[in-house]
């Protein structure tokens, strides 16, 4: 009696951990606002046509499924994202060289992968052209991937869930190299890095401390004429003394142009995100931002080539070096790093699949009964609230069942309508006004996880608020109070303090946080 | 309102002579190219062995080459060029025969065409069709097309394998490896929608291992990026010939 009361306990509480684990993966689902470019302001006109290959939600989710897919190597173990992680700006961390297949020791440090649309060139020699080319000297480098480019397409055609993806995407069952490139730099154009403490402290939202604020002094000084603002980089190629790796003998731009004077030429690469994406130089023979500053400072005593701008370095001391990395560290953007937009989406699919057709038939629209019925039934369902939460990912299941029973109805019929009609649907003022008052996110790991969205959100409500303090009260697994100072003008256009609290509540149900609407 | 009158009036003409245009010139011919390749003054088998001209041995495993903005050349100055790219693949007897339609009848003299990929298609990220990096014509590290492949075995050759691979390529103004072909017809051919155009276009690989530089396969068994590419390109302007069918 005791035994099967004990099995029945078991087997409930094994079932309640396996649904705890069950994620309809709505947490991934990309709109149309998501793969929207945004001109930034200070930032010159993007170098990569964006008209040309312009990211749509499933174009951008596709990209992003195969850039985190180890299907793209020779034996299927490394993908990008093997050696290009968010948490390290798309670098690797704390890895000189990366690992590819068979044990296989790459020659250059993996750079970080941000703000690509501003590339004229990649790769530390500049090799490569055009971010559309650029993944096939990975996958077919024998140090990395080791793979084919018409191999890659091959295994790709034979993966069905990826033929109905291409298929939903690019209305052509046979995938191309064109649409396989271009997915991925649908994914590529969008990480762009732009919110770090130091933007914002250039939009006036922010401030430095006293010895950042020296280190930007210092930084214009002595390292901006290369790591030129807003980019950090020139994207020129200049040769900054730190002499030839014995082992790996890089000599730089010169495998690329032949010309002697490129000899040990390397590209300037970006500072942004610099703190996380340690070690640096081409060769990744430095591990921390003291070793760099160190270079730098004896610089002028270096016997090799060395850059003619590079030549009157000064020598800096203990304290304008603490200085100058204060400030490289405000360049870190942890909205970037933190951007669930660019996350691995594992094995979620977000758009429904299509039905497989090898034939291509010219197909009759959606009955448009259909379509109505569709849009009665995605209408009909609201996002109900237990205890005051909103629950979120049931509404957001209720809407993809739908989607899936309109699928099944319509078989044999264009489904990239239905594509349409299904963001179309997510960009309805309906759905937008179902979600509006609520923030969902996951589980956080930092203060700021909980504190931004909430930022976010006062100043997506208060166009010119000024945060002043932000405060957070309470505890995981009950929910927090996060209490913003901030001013803003009031009708009468005077600038006054004001407090807003947001409650942040959790939800035992879908174990995640809501923030309800702000007081 | 005048103006108005005007702009129609005479967007109206200009429509009309358009009109008159194409009807003028729709008269079309075919021109069917065929490559066939030989080495020396044999047709190239791939399991035969061949002698370089310093008598060393070789077989060819593989030998691609691409062709484009193919131009046929009229008695009266006049020309036609076709924008294309052709991928010539001794291994795929399809990809060597060329059709093109829509070309203007008249009285043709020569056909000029580059060994290559011109910078502009170089340059410009992703490319479809024949130029389709999965072609494995590409250079993924320094972007750009491979222009021709001649691969192979040679047992002058110190390389593993006793491999000797050629890989030529290069668009930049320092290191250009394109080179532009022209042959002069033997008379003129007159050419028109009912008597169609057919060239035979002999292309020698043996040429691209001597004239002007004989090629010593124990010296220099393999040239896979632009250095000396030059020397094997100077080679190869050479290695086509009409042959009259």
């Amino acid at each position: 009696m005791k035994k099967s009361f004990l099995a029945i306990l078991f087997s409930l509480l094994s079932l309640v951990l396996l649904f705890s684990f069950i994620d309809n993966g709505s947490y991934f689902l990309i709109t149309k606002q998501d793969v929207a470019f945004k001109k930034l302001k200070g930032f010159p006109k993007p170098l990569y046509d964006l008209e040309k290959n312009k990211p749509t939600p499933e174009g951008f989710m596709l990209g992003r499924k195969l850039f985190y897919d180890p299907i793209l190597s020779k034996d299927n173990t490394v993908s990008c994202a093997t050696c290009h992680q968010q948490f390290a700006a798309f670098a690797q961390t704390d890895h000189s060289f990366s690992h590819g297949v068979n044990g296989a020791f790459g020659k250059r440090n993996a750079p970080a992968l941000q703000n690509l649309i501003w590339r004229d060139a990649f790769m530390v020699d500049g090799g490569i052209n055009h971010l559309d080319l650029q993944p096939i000297a990975p996958i077919t480098n024998p140090l990395e991937m080791n793979e084919d480019l018409a191999s890659v397409l091959k295994k790709l055609q034979q993966n069905k869930e990826y033929v109905a993806l291409f298929k939903a995407v690019y209305n052509d069952s046979i995938i191309s190299s064109n649409h396989f490139l271009k997915s991925l730099s649908q994914f590529l154009s969008l990480l762009i890095s732009a919110d770090s403490r130091y933007d914002r402290y250039k939009r006036g939202k922010d401030t430095l401390t006293k010895s950042e604020l020296n280190g930007l002094k210092l930084f214009r000084t002595n390292c901006s004429s290369c790591h030129a603002e807003p980019l950090f980089t020139d994207n020129s190629y200049r040769s900054n003394g730190i002499g030839i790796n014995p082992v790996i003998k890089d000599s730089g731009r010169f495998l690329i142009s032949r010309l002697p004077n490129d000899l040990m030429k390397f590209k300037v690469p970006s500072l942004r995100n610099i703190e996380v994406s340690y070690p640096y130089m081409h060769d990744g023979r430095f591990y921390s931002l003291k070793q760099v500053l160190n270079h730098y400072s004896k610089i002028s005593s270096s016997k090799n080539e060395v850059d003619p701008i590079l030549k009157n370095m000064p020598t800096l001391n203990e304290q304008e070096q603490k200085d100058i990395i204060a400030f490289l560290k405000t360049l870190t953007d942890k909205a970037f790093l933190h951007d669930k937009r660019f996350m691995d989406p594992g094995t979620h699919v977000y758009f429904p699949k299509p039905i497989m057709k090898t034939e291509t038939k010219i197909v009759p629209k959606i009955n448009e009964s259909i379509i109505a019925k569709y849009k009665t039934e995605w209408e009909s369902v609201t996002l109900t609230t237990i205890d005051g939460i909103p629950q979120y990912i049931s509404y957001m299941d209720k809407l993809d069942e739908i989607t899936q029973n309109i699928s099944k109805q319509i078989k044999n019929q264009k489904n990239i309508e239905l594509e349409n009609l299904r963001s179309e649907f997510l960009d309805s003022k309906k759905h937008k006004e179902a979600i509006k008052n609520y923030i969902i996110f996951g589980q956080p790991t930092s203060k700021d996880e909980i504190i931004e969205p909430c930022k976010q959100q006062l100043k997506s409500n208060i166009n010119d608020a000024d945060i002043i303090d932000t405060k957070l009260n309470g505890q995981s697994k009950k929910g927090w109070l996060v209490l913003i100072k901030y001013k803003a003008k009031n009708k009468s256009g005077d600038i006054v303090v004001k407090t807003t609290s947001f409650d942040i509540k959790y939800n035992p149900i879908e174990k995640n946080y809501v923030v309800l609407k702000a007081n | 309102m005048n103006t108005v009158r005007k702009i129609v009036i005479s967007s109206c003409f200009v429509a009309f002579l358009a009109l008159v245009f194409s009807f003028k010139s729709s008269q079309k011919a075919k021109v069917s190219i065929q490559f066939k390749n030989y080495v020396g003054n044999a047709i190239l088998q791939l399991d035969s062995t061949y002698k370089n001209a310093l008598g060393q041995d070789f077989t060819i495993a593989n030998f691609k080459y691409y062709i484009g903005n193919i131009c046929l050349k009229k008695a009266d100055g006049k020309s036609y060029t076709v924008q294309n790219y052709f991928l010539i693949n001794e291994h795929e007897e399809d990809s060597k025969q060329i059709t093109l339609n829509d070309i203007p009848e008249g009285n043709y003299i020569s056909i000029e065409f580059i060994v290559g990929v011109d910078s502009l298609h170089n340059c410009s990220g992703l490319q479809e069709g024949a130029l389709d990096p999965s072609n494995g014509m590409f250079w993924a590290w320094n972007t750009g097309y491979v222009f021709l492949k001649l691969d192979g075995q040679a047992p002058a050759s110190k390389s593993s394998g006793n491999v000797f691979e050629y890989h030529i390529g290069g668009y930049k103004q320092t290191n250009n490896s394109i080179r532009k072909i022209t042959l002069s017809f033997k008379g003129d051919k007159i050419v028109s929608a009912a008597s169609p155009l057919s060239l035979l276009i002999k292309a020698d690989a043996l040429e691209v291992l001597k004239t002007p530089t004989i090629i010593d396969f124990s010296k220099l068994p393999s040239v896979t990026d632009t250095r000396n590419a030059a020397i094997i390109a100077n080679n190869y302007v050479d290695m086509f010939s009409l042959l009259e069918k």
